[in-house]
């Protein structure tokens, strides 16, 4: 149990790897009994679906971090 | 001019990042359910503490934000197609918002209800249809910053009316007939902020008198 309710994800590590993300939403389907009915398939969906949201995100960092750089040389 | 370019690039990555969260709503709102039927039931222990409630309660209305804006992302159809749109996205974040009051006051059944509704939305905005949530009587939501904004707008208005007419002198006729459209913009605001209609009109009453000539 979580002492402050949260979940366990963390937008650091989602941000360095896909995969992690997609083990995150597998691990909490199969912990949590609520869950356990869900198909693969929507899990699947919902975690591709964050994958490409996270993707987006880092494009854009990607993108200011390349001009900043382009800027100070 | 190295700030300019930052700035307007960020601003870019801003609008791009937004435009791309609108179209995304309803994929959003899935990932919203996922999480809170995932500190709903593991926490279950901790369903007699308000704070954990009022956690459940807040992350029910992200979720109900985000099904209310998803009409948002259409576009190229009817304005009248997408005001029903709005209307009925409203309709299903209002069944949501009625949610929030089984975790804020629970009864004996609150948390398995709450659950299996939680459970029954994932299931069914992850297939793509928001459309079949469950709905309810829809309640215009307006935010406290809003509000003070609009209120704020209101007085603003008003005393720029105030001020317009002590000019009268220098800018003649238009002094009184702009006075007027800010008396006007004043009313509407206050009125939208949900002002009381009887203060509305000693409102409009002092605000003709102010801007009637004197005899």
């Amino acid at each position: 149990m979580n002492p402050e309710y949260g979940s366990q994800y963390s937008i650091t590590r989602a941000l360095l790897s896909n995969s992690y993300i997609r083990r995150y939403y597998a691990k909490e389907v199969s912990e949590v009994p609520a869950l356990n009915n869900m198909e693969q398939a929507v899990i699947d969906t919902i975690a591709s679906n964050e994958v490409a949201k996270i993707r987006a995100f880092r494009v854009s960092v990607l993108v200011v971090v390349f001009c900043l750089m382009h800027m100070a040389t | 001019m190295a700030a300019v370019g930052g700035i307007f690039l960020i601003t870019i990555e801003v609008f791009i990042l937004n435009r791309s969260d609108r179209q995304n709503r309803q994929q959003n709102a899935a990932d919203q359910f996922f999480f809170a039927v995932s500190a709903l039931a593991r926490n279950e222990a901790c369903w007699q503490d308000s704070k954990f409630r009022w956690k459940i309660a807040a992350d029910v209305e992200r979720i109900a934000r985000n099904v209310e804006r998803i009409p948002l992302g259409l576009s190229g159809v009817a304005p009248s197609v997408r005001r029903d749109c709005l209307m009925m996205s409203g309709s299903k974040a209002q069944a949501l918002r009625e949610l929030e009051l089984l975790a804020i006051r629970p009864g004996p059944s609150a948390y398995t209800d709450l659950l299996k509704q939680l459970i029954d939305g994932l299931l069914i905005i992850s297939e793509g249809r928001w459309y079949d949530l469950p709905e309810a009587q829809y309640e215009r939501q307006v935010s406290r910053h809003v509000r003070a904004l609009q209120i704020g707008v209101a007085f603003i208005a008003f005393a720029g009316a105030v001020i317009l007419l002590s000019f009268i002198p220098k800018l003649g006729e238009a002094a009184p007939v702009s006075a007027t459209a800010l008396v006007a913009i004043s009313v509407a605001f206050a009125h939208s902020a949900g002002m009381p209609i009887d203060m509305i009109g000693k409102y409009t009453q002092v605000g003709s008198d102010i801007v009637a000539p004197k005899k």
